[in-house]
């Protein structure tokens, strides 16, 4: 498959501060990519940098398999749609539209006729002589999509463009953004700090962390196979436990972790006191009254949520973690402060190879100089 | 938020009250253009001579002549120099970009006497003759900063995401701002344009210093005839400038008003 | 960049080009205001600090002998009397202004959208016509023989005309009448801009009109004053034809005596020296207001 956009060693200073540090990345024709990560990581300005808006530091951006260089924005046969979306209040929505074929010195019926198409595509015909302040949010949303995609760029750049919708209508566009991106087969580049989003669209997520890439893969492995605590724990929900080691067993090992111990399953073999992250879903978590085998998490039962479709339930650990658990809507609900032991299928649980700095819910310096007296 | 109906008596009455002094010599000014008596103290009896006398008066011609002149040139020199140098500032960093800032706020702030003969005595330094080019030459510097502070007001408001999105569409830099910026900069440039020929023809000090015997002002004829007394041409002349001037600016202010009104009914 | 090198010469000499290109558009929007300033008035100022310590010869041009005489002369007792006198009419003027500007200012603001724009046109639309005009119909108004004058006498309320104009009384109004569109307007956007919701707090909290006015309104509007009182002060101190019109000769102050030297003495160096001070003096009074919070952009009139 044509690798539309490559990213080589990429990195981008602004004074001494390292804002991308080192990023690597193929974006393949016709895929719908999404960068994901928290507000700082680095997506918004490697976008930038695919547009023109921003030269890297260091390293070289291929598109369409040639070097960029420094080929100004104008040039690239790219386009963007923007977060406040940067539609001129001058011009009518038709104007608007137009605007890259006028620069690209389209006569003007043709103009009309792409207009008019452009309109069809998203749901706004008839609406080509308003003014924009007639325009709801969603309305303009559109305008500016078909405004970048009038111009049949080879990729089409997204940032962030539906965080100031509501939140059925953010849904709703979602849906029409994906619809459209299949029907048009246009190269999609998408940045959102909303997993949920990304999960929904993407056809591969490249997860972003303080300026290099994390994870990149196709929404189902980021999810079921995270590379690093933090994919684990930014996509999806989690719960994650550092262990020791501390016996090999015959399907892979028992662990021990802060008051307690558990057991995995893992292909590659481990050694004995080696260091070990271990993530488990909150839909995967399970509750018994008795303790069962491999396992010793005693718990506390601490909160219910209700969430229409299911129950958030916390659970507090003797160290003061709180465990995560979802269940089914209708499931009964056990009462707060009942006693519980944790536990969970061994295959159900994920072996994450690197712990990065920022972990949610996990202990800080858990402590493993209690662990020789316990078992 | 609602006020009694005596407490808005008090307020419309002191309102009225500074109307009444602001506008109490133009109404002097118009009444004594039809004045008999050339004297021009007491108001004697009513005529319309003035009105067409004022424009054979030679000097008085002549002055306004230059002032119309220096006012327009001055006005689009400043307007172009100021517009460019205010979107500079906006969109670039450069050595010395704080300096400028400074500097400009100079002919704003000194009084205008010590710019005049600063001027002067760099003309007289440099061997420029006083002339019509070197009161245009002050005029321009006084008003440069105005425009820039009036444009740039307007440039704040703008949405700098807008020219991005321009050069994302095949916009060379060029054409973005002048597809894009210039027209959403329009007003402040007008605003600019006008409040410079304002400024120009109604000085005084600083034309005083940079302009020579032949190529008076109008202020500066008045200046002159002050000692004698201003004769009711003088006045017959303002009042007819006066009313082209607020044409104006009332057809801007109804402009003014209907775009307030327009997005208000929404 | 050295990959590109390899790939494709050309596009290395593309992107010199497209670099210089850029720089050149960038040089070209900044160099001519930044050119005009330093050329007509940076180095202006700058001669005239030169030649205010340089003394005169005498035909009344400018002989390059370093002197601090005209400094000495600066503070002779008859210019520091004249001094006085302008600071006092600039400072009464500019009180005046403001007595008179701050409750006009408010209740403008406190009008709806369309009569505040009307209202604040109307205050502008009297200065597109000739100062020295509207200041001679002052004069035309209150002169001994004058409108005024001769109608009081008339009615018999005054026996002998009063000397409104042609004196120290004529001068600050002269000043004030025309100045007083510069104090309006910043009080008017610093009022103007306050936020409803503040004032809405505070009566909620209890706060009765005259508290608002003391704690909330005149606190957040002053940056707006103190902007209105330094564009009165600065220029009525070289305001001197009005103080020629109104004056009737019988003040002199700063400004005619810069004049003065510039036109009739013809001693340029002692001119600039009293120039120097002026600066001096503004200068004092720019740091004062930015020390005190004072925005540098509120000071254009607009």
């Amino acid at each position: 498959m044509k690798e539309m956009i490559k990213l080589s060693s990429i990195k981008k200073n602004y004074g001494d501060v390292k804002i991308i540090k080192d990023l690597n990345f193929t974006v393949y024709e016709g895929e719908f990519l999404t960068m994901l990560g928290p507000s700082g990581c680095g997506k918004t300005t490697t976008l930038r940098m695919i547009a023109g808006f921003e030269e890297p530091t260091s390293g070289e951006i291929l598109l369409d398999e040639k070097p960029v260089g420094d080929l100004p924005p104008y040039k690239r046969k790219i386009n963007t749609v923007f977060q406040n979306y940067a539609l001129f209040p001058h011009l009518t929505v038709a104007q608007n539209i137009a605007f890259g074929l006028k620069m690209a010195k389209v006569p003007k019926p043709k103009r009309s006729l792409q207009v008019e198409k452009m309109l069809k595509l998203v749901q706004l015909e008839g609406y080509g002589n308003r003014k924009l302040d007639q325009l709801s949010g969603g309305q303009k949303q559109r305008i500016a999509i078909a405004r970048a995609l009038i111009n049949h760029p080879q990729v089409l750049l997204l940032d962030e463009p539906l965080s100031a919708l509501d939140l059925k209508l953010r849904k709703q566009m979602q849906l029409e953004l994906k619809r459209l991106q299949r029907k048009l087969g246009i190269t999609f580049v998408y940045v959102t700090h909303d997993q949920e989003e990304a999960l929904m669209m993407s056809d591969r997520i490249a997860v972003m962390n303080k300026g290099h890439l994390e994870q990149i893969a196709d929404p189902r492995t980021l999810y079921e196979k995270p590379k690093t605590c933090f994919v684990a724990n930014f996509i999806g929900e989690s719960n994650i436990f550092y262990g020791k080691v501390s016996e090999i067993t015959k399907a892979g090992a028992k662990v021990t972790i802060e008051n307690g111990y558990l057991s995995i399953q893992s292909k590659k073999p481990v050694s004995e006191s080696q260091i070990v992250n271990i993530v488990i879903r909150p839909e995967k978590v399970k509750l018994s009254e008795t303790e069962v085998a491999g396992f010793h998490i005693p718990a506390t039962v601490a909160e219910h949520y209700y969430a229409g479709n299911m129950n958030k339930t916390v659970l507090r650990l003797p160290n003061g973690m709180a465990l995560k658990m979802n269940t089914p809507g209708e499931q009964v609900l056990l009462p707060i402060g009942t006693s519980v032991f944790v536990y969970w299928e061994l295959s159900d649980a994920i072996l994450v190879e690197t712990a990065s700095d920022d972990v949610y819910n996990v202990v800080d310096n858990p402590d493993f100089s209690t662990v020789n007296q316990q078992s | 938020m609602e006020k009694s109906n005596s407490g808005s008596l008090w307020k419309n009455s002191l309102i009225g009250l500074v109307f009444v002094f602001l506008y109490l010599p133009i109404l002097v000014i118009v009444v004594f253009s039809f004045n008999t008596s050339k004297l021009n103290i007491l108001f004697k009896g009513f005529t319309t001579k003035w009105y067409y006398l004022v424009f054979q008066n030679v000097q008085i011609m002549s002055a306004l002549e230059n002032t119309l002149i220096v006012g327009i040139v001055s006005a689009a020199l400043a307007t172009v120099i100021g517009t460019v140098g205010a979107v500079a500032m906006n969109k670039y960093d450069f050595p010395g970009k704080a300096v400028l800032d400074k500097v400009l706020y100079i002919p704003i702030v000194i009084p205008e006497v010590v710019l005049g003969i600063a001027l002067l005595s760099i003309y007289s330094l440099a061997g420029i003759p006083l002339s019509l080019f070197s009161l245009i030459l002050a005029h321009v510097t006084f008003c440069i900063p105005f425009v820039v502070l009036t444009v740039r007001s307007r440039l704040i408001g703008i949405d700098q995401t807008l020219e991005e999105a321009a050069l994302d569409l095949g916009a060379t830099p060029f054409k973005a701002f002048m597809q894009v910026m210039l027209p959403l900069l329009i007003p402040g440039v007008i605003s600019g344009a006008g409040f410079s020929f304002a400024l120009s023809i109604d000085d005084v000090i600083i034309s005083f210093f940079t302009t020579g015997p032949a190529s008076t002002t109008f202020p500066l004829q008045v200046y002159a005839m002050v000692k004698t007394g201003i004769t009711p041409e003088i006045n017959a002349i303002s009042t007819l400038m006066m009313l082209v001037i607020v044409l104006g600016i009332a057809v801007n202010a109804v402009f003014q008003v209907r775009k307030i009104k327009r997005s208000k009914g929404k | 960049m050295e990959k590109s090198i390899d790939r494709d010469t050309l596009s290395v000499t593309k992107q010199k080009t497209h670099h210089l290109s850029k720089t050149l558009t960038k040089w070209s929007q900044i160099l001519p205001i930044s050119l005009w300033m330093l050329l007509l008035v940076v180095i202006p100022l700058i001669y005239v600090l030169v030649m205010s310590f340089m003394s005169r010869d005498f035909y009344g041009g400018i002989v390059y002998k370093l002197t601090l005489n005209n400094f000495a002369q600066v503070f002779e007792t008859q210019n520091l009397m004249i001094y006085a006198q302008s600071i006092w009419i600039g400072g009464l003027s500019t009180i005046i202004c403001l007595i008179i500007a701050y409750p006009f200012a408010m209740f403008i603001a406190q009008k709806g959208p369309v009569a505040k724009t009307i209202l604040m046109a109307l205050v502008i639309v009297p200065s597109v016509s000739n100062s020295l005009v509207r200041l001679f119909s002052w004069v035309t108004l209150l002169r001994k023989t004058g409108i005024v004058n001769t109608t009081l006498e008339k009615l018999g309320i005054i026996n002998h005309p009063l000397a409104m104009v042609y004196n120290t009384n004529g001068i600050v109004l002269g000043m004030v009448y025309l100045l007083l569109m510069f104090m309006i307007i910043p009080i008017f956007n610093s009022l103007d801009r306050i936020d409803h919701n503040l004032i809405e707090a505070a009566e909620d909290l209890g706060a009765t009109k005259w508290q608002i006015l003391k704690e909330i309104i005149i606190p957040l509007s002053k940056p707006g004053i103190f902007a209105g009182c330094i564009m009165v002060f600065i220029p009525s101190l070289g305001y001197f034809f009005v103080s020629d019109v109104m004056g009737g000769g019988t003040s002199t102050m700063m400004g005619n005596l810069i004049e003065n030297q510039f036109q009739t003495s013809r001693n340029w160096p002692l001119g600039s020296a009293i120039s120097v001070m002026l600066i001096l003096l503004t200068i004092i009074l720019l740091i004062v207001f930015q020390r005190r919070g004072g925005d540098m952009s509120d000071l254009g009139g607009r």
